[in-house]
Parts: C-alpha cells; sequence; structure tokens
C-alpha cells in the first residue's frame, strides 16, 4: 500500500519526490468527500506530517467531523472518535483498569485502553467536557502517552488529536484552557462553503452513492514523512523572521505594532514559534521547494498563533479577533528590515 | 541531518564580498553580475533622492543668504547643490553589494522563495544532507535562469522604487525652482516695472506734476517743461519772484530800486558760489557714478542719464532705485553693490559727499542693511541733484555772459529807463508800445548779467525811472530745462497789448476748471527771434493751476498789474 520504497527511507531524492506524491494523494482523496475547504485539508495534513494535533472550530454542519473520518480512511491508520459530554469521565478518554478474570479463576486488574489510543483521534465538541476530563487529553497529545494507575502506556506512532469546537453555542461549554489550547499545533476555522461548493456537496452527497476514499499512506509512511519535514533547512533570517513575528504578538515587547499594545494581553508561546517553524517547513515541502521562506511563515503564522493569543478586554468590545491583530502582524513586520535596511 | 545553527553572525554574513576564485563559490561566480546590476540600479534609483537633497541644500543656502546678508553664498548655491547631488549618487554608487545582499534582493524580487540566500547560508555553513543538496540544486538552477534587468529593473512599473523616484523628482524639481525663483524673482520683478515709470509716475500724486509735464510736449522730448521748471522754480524760491519782477522793469519806488540791488547782491554771491572751481570736479564725480552704474543692471538707467547730462531724471531712477532697494536680489544686491564701490573710489575727493553716500549704499547693500541702503542711495540722489542744478546755473550763466557779450541785448535797466521818458499822460497803452522790443528781445532777467555794471544802472538809471515816469513791462519766464534748486525767476519781458477795459472792482477771470485736463497739447510755440529756444509765448498760456496757492496772487497781480484785464 505504501508508494514509499524501502531505500528511501532516509530522506534521499526519492524521499522527497514521493513525499509530495503522497501528500498530493492524500489531499486528492480527502477532497472526495470534502468539497471545498482545501486549507482546512491542508491544515490536517500539514499537523499530521509535522507531528500536531489541530483544533477545528466552526459551526455545526461543516464537515468537520467528515474530514477527520475521511483522513483516518485515506491514510489507513486507527481511527476513534469521543464526543464530549459534560459528563465524560478522564477515563472514559484514556481508559482505566478493570478486573478480568483469567481462564485460571484469578482475577486481576487489566487495563482496558479508551479511544484515545489510536492513531487519529477525534475529540468532537471537545468545550462541551469538563476541564477535568479536557485534561486527560494534556499528557496524551503532549507527550504521546497516557499513564493509569502508575502505569505508562504508549500511545501509537503516529498520534493525532483532531479536536472541534463549536464557537457559537457557549451556553453549558467549558472553554479550553490555555495549557490545553497550547498543545495544538494549528487551530483551522471552518469556514462556510461557497454557493458553488455547496451545490457540489449536494451533487455528491444526495445521489445515493457515497464516494469510496482508497487508502493511499500508512502509518510508517506518515512517520518517514515527519521526518523529512524535520530536515526541511531554513535560512537563519527567515527563522529571525519568525522569531519577530511571534515576538511581535507580545505587548510588552519594545517596539511591536499598535495593535498588539491595544488589544493583547498575552502573546504567542515559544511552542508557537515551534509550531510555525515546523508548519512552515512542511508548507514548502508541499509547495516543492526544500527550503523554508518567508511564505510558508506567513501562511502558517494565523493558524499557529491565533490561538495561543490572549485578547483583552477592549479587543472583546470591538469585535478584534486574533485573527485581526495577526493580519497587522504580518502587514506591519517585514521581513527584511532588519538585515537589508542597514545597506 | 538537522541543520546546525550559524557560527557565524547574521549581520557579519552581509558584509561578507564575493569569493570568485575559491572553487566551492560557484553560488559567487553566478551572483556576481547580479551584483553589478544591483549596483547600477540603485545608483540610478537614487538620483533622483540625490537631486532632492542638491536642490534642498541649494534653498538653505539660498535662504540663509537672503535672510543672513550674505549674497555671495547665493551664488555658490547651485554649485553646491549639484555636488552635493553628485556626492550623494556617488556615495551608493561606490557602496558594494555582497553574496548574501545580492542573493536576498534576488529571492525577493522575483519570487525565489528565499531559494539562493538559503543555499548561499548552506553552504556556508558546510551542511550536506540529500535535502541540502537538493536545496543548492534547486537554487543554482534557479540562479541560471536569472535575468539580471528582470531581477534589478529600472524603475519598474508600479514598483516602490518607480514611485519613491517620482515623488524625489517632483519635490526636487520643485525645491530647485523655488530655489530659482528667490534667486531671480526681484530681477523679474524690476524688469517689469522698467518702461513705466510714466504710467508710475501718474499714480502717484506726489510725482504728478514733475512727471506727467512731459507728456504734453509737441516734441515728446523728455526734457522737462520749461514753463512748468519755472513755476517750479517760482515755488521753490516765492521771494524770486518779486526780485524777478524788480529786474523785470525800472523800479517804481526807491524802495523797490533798494529791494533790486539787494536783490542783486545776493545774485552776485550765488553766481560767486555757482562760479565756485569745484563744480568740474563734481561734474567729474557724477560722470564716475554714471560710469560705474552703467555696469550694473539695475543702475544702468541712472547711469545713462548720468552719461545724457540728466541729472534730474538720474536722481529720480536714483530714488526709484532706492525704493526697490528692498526688493533687490543677492545677484542684483551684489552688482549695484560693487558699482557703488567703484563709483566711490573713484569718486574721491572730487565730491566727498557723493564718495561717501555711494560708499555707504554699497556697504548696506552688501551687508542687507536695506534701510540704511535706501538712506544712502537718496543721498546720492540729492547730490545728483544738487550737483545737477548748479551745472545748469553754471551753464545758464556762461549762456548769458555769451550774450551779453554779444552785446544785442538791451539791459533792463536801459529798457526801464526808456520806458520812464514817456509821459505820464500818455495812458498806459502808450506805455506798452513803447517797449515792444523789450519783451520780443529781452533776455531771461536772471542773475546771469554783468551783475556790477546792472547794479549800479539800476541804482542810477531805476531812479531817474521812477521820478521820470512809470515804465512797465510784461514778460515770461523762462527757466531752466530742468527742475532744479530754487533759483531766481528767469522771465522775459514782454509787452502785451491787449483791447481791453477798465472797470472798477475785482476781476471777473477766474482760473480754469482744475479738474478739466487739457484735451489736446498745446501748439508748438515759435521760438521768438532773438529769444532762447525754449521760452513760449506768454499767449500760450499760463496755468494758473501749477501756480501754489499761495503764489496766485502775486502772479496774477503781475499779469493784471497796470494792463487791461485779461479775458
Amino acid at each position: 500500500m505504501s508508494i514509499y520504497s524501502r531505500e528511501s527511507a532516509t530522506g534521499g531524492h526519492a524521499d522527497v519526490d514521493q513525499f509530495r506524491t503522497t501528500a498530493a494523494t492524500i489531499e486528492r482523496e480527502v477532497g472526495r468527500v470534502i468539497v471545498g475547504q482545501e486549507g482546512v485539508v491542508r491544515g490536517a495534513l500539514i499537523a499530521l506530517i509535522a507531528g500536531g494535533h489541530v483544533l477545528l472550530e466552526g459551526v455545526p454542519g461543516l464537515g468537520k467531523t467528515r474530514l477527520v473520518r475521511a483522513l483516518a480512511e485515506a491514510l489507513d491508520l486507527d481511527y476513534s472518535r469521543v464526543q464530549f459530554t459534560p459528563d465524560l469521565m478522564p477515563a472514559d478518554i484514556t481508559g482505566t483498569n478493570i478486573i478480568s478474570e483469567d481462564s485460571s479463576g484469578e482475577r486481576r486488574f487489566r487495563f482496558e485502553p479508551g479511544p484515545v489510543f489510536a492513531n487519529l483521534v477525534l475529540a468532537d465538541e471537545i468545550n462541551r467536557a469538563t476541564p477535568k476530563t479536557q485534561a486527560a487529553l494534556l499528557e496524551a497529545m503532549q507527550e504521546s502517552q497516557v499513564t493509569v494507575a502508575n502505569t505508562l502506556h504508549r500511545l501509537p506512532v503516529p498520534f493525532m488529536v483532531l479536536a472541534t469546537q463549536n464557537p457559537i453555542e457557549m451556553e453549558g461549554t467549558y472553554p479550553l484552557p490555555e495549557a490545553q489550547l497550547d498543545r495544538f499545533l494549528l487551530k483551522i476555522q471552518v469556514r462556510y462553503p461557497s454557493a458553488r461548493e455547496l451545490v457540489d456537496i449536494l451533487d455528491r452527497t444526495t445521489a445515493g452513492v457515497d464516494p469510496t476514499i482508497s487508502r493511499v499512506a500508512g502509518a510508517a509512511d506518515i512517520t518517514r514523512m515527519q521526518a523529512l519535514a524535520r530536515q526541511v533547512p531554513i535560512a537563519d533570517h527567515v527563522k529571525e523572521y519568525a522569531a519577530r513575528l511571534v515576538m511581535a504578538t507580545h505587548p510588552g515587547e519594545p517596539g511591536v505594532p499598535k495593535v498588539t499594545r491595544d488589544y493583547v494581553r498575552f502573546g504567542a508561546s515559544p511552542r508557537g514559534a515551534q509550531a510555525v517553524v515546523l508548519a512552515a517547513k512542511v508548507s514548502a515541502l508541499l509547495e516543492g521547494r526544500f527550503n523554508v521562506s518567508y511564505e510558508d511563515i506567513r501562511l502558517v503564522a494565523h493558524a499557529a498563533l491565533r490561538h495561543r493569543m490572549i485578547l483583552n478586554f477592549e479587543a472583546d468590545a470591538e469585535g478584534v479577533t486574533a485573527d485581526t491583530v495577526l493580519d497587522e502582524l504580518v502587514m506591519s513586520v517585514t521581513p527584511d528590515e532588519a538585515e537589508l535596511a542597514v545597506r | 541531518m538537522e541543520a546546525v545553527s550559524s557560527s557565524r553572525p547574521l549581520r557579519s554574513r552581509y558584509e561578507r564580498r564575493f569569493q570568485a576564485e575559491s572553487a566551492e563559490a560557484e553560488l559567487d561566480r553566478l551572483l556576481a553580475p547580479l551584483a553589478q546590476r544591483l549596483r547600477w540600479q540603485r545608483t540610478i534609483q537614487h538620483a533622483p533622492r540625490g537631486l532632492l537633497v542638491g536642490a534642498l541644500v541649494a534653498l538653505a543656502f539660498t535662504v540663509f543668504a537672503r535672510l543672513g546678508g550674505l549674497p555671495g553664498l547665493a551664488y555658490v548655491a547651485l554649485p553646491f547643490a549639484l555636488i552635493v547631488s553628485m556626492a550623494t549618487v556617488a556615495v551608493v554608487a561606490n557602496r558594494a553589494a555582497g553574496p548574501f545582499e545580492v542573493a536576498r534582493r534576488v529571492d525577493a524580487s522575483l519570487g525565489l522563495g528565499e531559494r539562493i540566500a538559503t543555499a548561499l547560508e548552506l553552504r556556508e555553513r558546510g551542511d550536506d544532507g540529500p535535502l541540502v543538496e537538493r536545496q543548492y540544486r534547486d537554487a543554482r538552477e534557479q540562479l541560471l535562469r536569472v535575468d539580471a534587468a528582470a531581477a534589478f529593473p529600472l524603475f519598474a512599473r508600479g514598483s516602490l522604487a518607480r514611485h519613491t523616484a517620482l515623488r524625489s523628482a517632483s519635490w526636487g524639481g520643485l525645491t530647485l525652482a523655488l530655489t530659482l525663483g528667490l534667486l531671480i524673482w526681484p530681477q523679474a520683478a524690476s524688469r517689469l516695472l522698467t518702461g513705466r515709470e510714466g504710467a508710475l509716475a501718474l499714480a502717484d500724486p506726489g510725482r504728478r506734476e514733475e512727471d506727467a509735464l512731459p507728456r504734453f510736449r509737441p516734441d515728446g522730448t523728455e526734457a522737462g517743461s520749461e514753463l512748468g521748471d519755472a513755476m517750479r522754480g517760482q515755488t521753490q524760491n516765492p521771494e524770486d519772484i518779486g526780485e524777478g519782477i524788480g529786474l523785470l522793469g525800472p523800479p517804481q519806488t526807491p524802495q523797490q530800486a533798494q529791494q533790486g540791488a539787494g536783490g542783486l547782491q545776493d545774485a552776485r554771491r550765488e553766481a560767486a558760489d555757482q562760479q565756485n572751481p569745484n563744480v568740474a570736479e563734481r561734474r567729474q564725480a557724477l560722470d564716475d557714478l554714471g560710469n560705474a552704474l552703467r555696469q550694473s543692471q539695475t543702475g544702468r538707467q541712472a547711469g545713462e542719464a548720468l552719461r545724457t547730462g540728466d541729472t534730474e531724471r538720474a536722481a529720480q531712477q536714483l530714488q526709484q532705485l532706492a525704493d526697490q532697494a528692498r526688493n533687490l536680489s543677492p545677484g542684483e544686491r551684489q552688482s549695484l553693490a560693487q558699482a557703488f564701490s567703484q563709483a566711490s573710489q573713484q569718486i574721491g575727493d572730487k565730491d566727498r559727499q557723493l564718495a561717501d553716500a555711494a560708499r555707504r549704499a554699497a556697504e548696506a547693500l552688501q551687508q542687507f542693511r536695506n534701510q540704511e541702503a535706501q538712506q544712502a542711495i537718496r543721498d546720492a540722489a540729492a547730490q545728483v541733484r544738487d550737483t545737477g542744478q548748479q551745472l545748469e546755473a553754471q551753464r545758464q550763466l556762461e549762456s548769458r555772459q555769451e550774450q551779453l557779450q554779444s552785446g544785442g541785448q538791451p539791459s533792463l535797466p536801459q529798457l526801464g529807463q526808456q520806458a520812464g521818458q514817456g509821459s505820464d499822460g500818455q495812458g498806459e497803452g502808450q506805455r506798452g508800445q513803447q517797449s515792444p522790443t523789450r519783451s520780443e528781445a529781452g533776455s531771461p532777467g536772471s542773475g546771469a548779467f554783468d551783475l556790477s555794471q546792472m547794479e549800479q544802472e539800476l541804482q542810477n538809471g531805476g531812479l531817474q525811472a521812477g521820478t521820470g515816469g512809470s515804465g512797465a513791462g510784461g514778460g515770461n519766464g523762462a527757466g531752466s530745462e530742468k527742475a532744479g534748486a530754487p533759483t531766481r525767476l528767469n522771465v522775459t519781458p514782454r509787452l502785451v497789448t491787449v483791447e481791453a477795459e477798465v472797470r472798477e472792482g475785482p476781476s471777473n477771470w477766474r482760473p480754469p476748471n482744475p479738474n478739466a485736463a487739457p484735451a489736446v497739447a498745446p501748439p508748438p510755440a515759435a521760438p521768438l527771434p532773438g529769444a532762447a529756444p525754449s521760452s513760449l509765448q506768454v499767449a500760450s498760456g499760463l496755468d494758473m493751476n501749477a501756480v501754489p496757492s499761495d503764489m496766485t496772487d502775486s502772479v496774477r497781480q503781475y499779469f493784471s498789474q497796470d494792463q487791461p484785464s485779461r479775458p
């Protein structure tokens, strides 16, 4: 099933070509059931290859759950879905020890893995669970492991959590804490499809024939792609640009744009800068380049930083969102002002 | 395989120069032509900025020169601005571009996604690996396809460089125009005013009389009106009227004879003053001033007037020059100051007052002290006018002496004596007829006679005439051609025979409407036989409006005393 050859598993020239081929195939297969939303698919793929997790935010009915299922089907990965509700307990996610009786009649505790033990975990409406349950995902998302009864359980590789949340039905929800949000590599906004895309969706979903998705990559392929993505070189001046962009989200830093001083309470963490560079490396490979460019940084900046910034009351009062702030930052922080300005 | 962080600071990497000799410097060799093109583009694109910088420097120089009283500084503004512009461009052109800068700019210009700069950095760091090699090959292929002109275009349409260049050029041109305007504007304004002195004079009530009168001269020359000059002389020295009248005919009473004798003594002193040997030197001083002023564009008219001997016009030009001194451009100011300075040196001891005025004018003009410059030029104008009047008086004196020496003119006392020989009962008409030749051949009654003889004759014959009868004579004043300082009234006696009727009571004659301007110029008066060419007939009309109000009675009395009433 894998399109990777065994000899090309070390990041050679063939690996690079196959990377692009695999990625393009995955996008094409997912696109069979997900009409439009190419950016969402690309974002999810970037997060998968970068080894991160994705928070999908959008109103109900936009195909978030369908996207995750399509991705799991195309990748031939273990897939589990957890519908988060207020009465969901952490053990319902991580699993728990249960008493089991063997053939000899001896009873002992046996760990029963929860739904988190899968390559792709769909945490549907994650903000409806209590913080206690949400926190159960923290260790899994960050360490790719679960500790139950002092026993550490490794999660499968690759491991990716795709969480969804509804931004409009806030009644009875528990907004994700910042620490939890920071675990997500990208936060992707799922937007309404256009009228033309909507017509295409109707054609595909109301004709009585469900499109089938072929499995084009496995866990091993994804693992190689993840390793290759980290080898993408990035020049110093591009790294400096990414760092300056992240630092521009901190209102206490000198020389930050006015929009940051006015509307941002806390800026992005260093994990945000890591997310930017990692996602940019994957984006560069997907674009057919072998180095990270400014454009890659700009392309992933919104998805990697929007959930890591905490806006203040003025921003809420004036309807300023994190995307608004990032739009300003991308415009105001120029790539080469530090070096070329002195030339 | 993870990229190792660079041990070389980013800033120092940009200071590295091309290493074409190195075997590993393939990218350097490929980037070298692009570096040349980058320098050329940078130089050309900075030219408008250089223009702007130079124009600003020129403007600053000009403003400083005008405000700080340093007219010479304005002349170096444009050359210095040119130097600054060229230096600005030269600095940019001399700035080298290293391989990293060229790579960064090529990436940015052609949208290569930091391929070239990353490859250059990876090669310098010595990174290795499949992806690094692939990236280097990719960058090299892209670099081989790069067109230098496309990478570094000159003022590409819609580019920021084009916009900046247009803006800089516009501001630079505007600034340069403003600078040139500051340099030449007053000069242009003065040229506009040149040749319109007549209109300006008519617009100026204070100068209407003296400038408007020449307009009605039949011959159209610029010489002053004799009539106007004569009346002006009366205006400036009213007491001379009585003396002039006294000179016209034999005194009626002993008191008049005494007055006439006193007047002659004054005339004698005046003549002695006019015969001052310094007059020749002052004439030479005027010539020096004229020669110097002719070398200045601004003072050329005054210099030309001095060259032609028209001191009055020269004084007027200097007055105008004084009025315009505040608006002179630095160039005009410098030129005029040099002219005055030269004049001051040349005049020297010939006319100390004129030399001092010229020197003060030169210094004040040099140092932009406008009020002092105006005052100094006005002093020079007054000195020129004064000298001109003295020269004119000298010339008339010489003319009279020549006439007397020729013997063709009877002296006034003799004529008065002849008139006094008539009987009292002959009436005024007879008396008037007895001296037709006196009015026709009479010479202007100035103090230009042989004064000793005249005084003696007046004391003798005048007293005799007083006992013998009542001689009378009409006359017409014939002053100098130019307006001048108060001088003795120059009149030519003439007996006018008018059919008139003597009535009691005041005269019905009234002066004409002062608001009615003469529709046509008066016809040219034929010169009287033996009279001065410039004299006019009495019948040509004396404009009483030109007579000051405090003099009208005296003048009217003169023209109506013992004569038929004027129509």
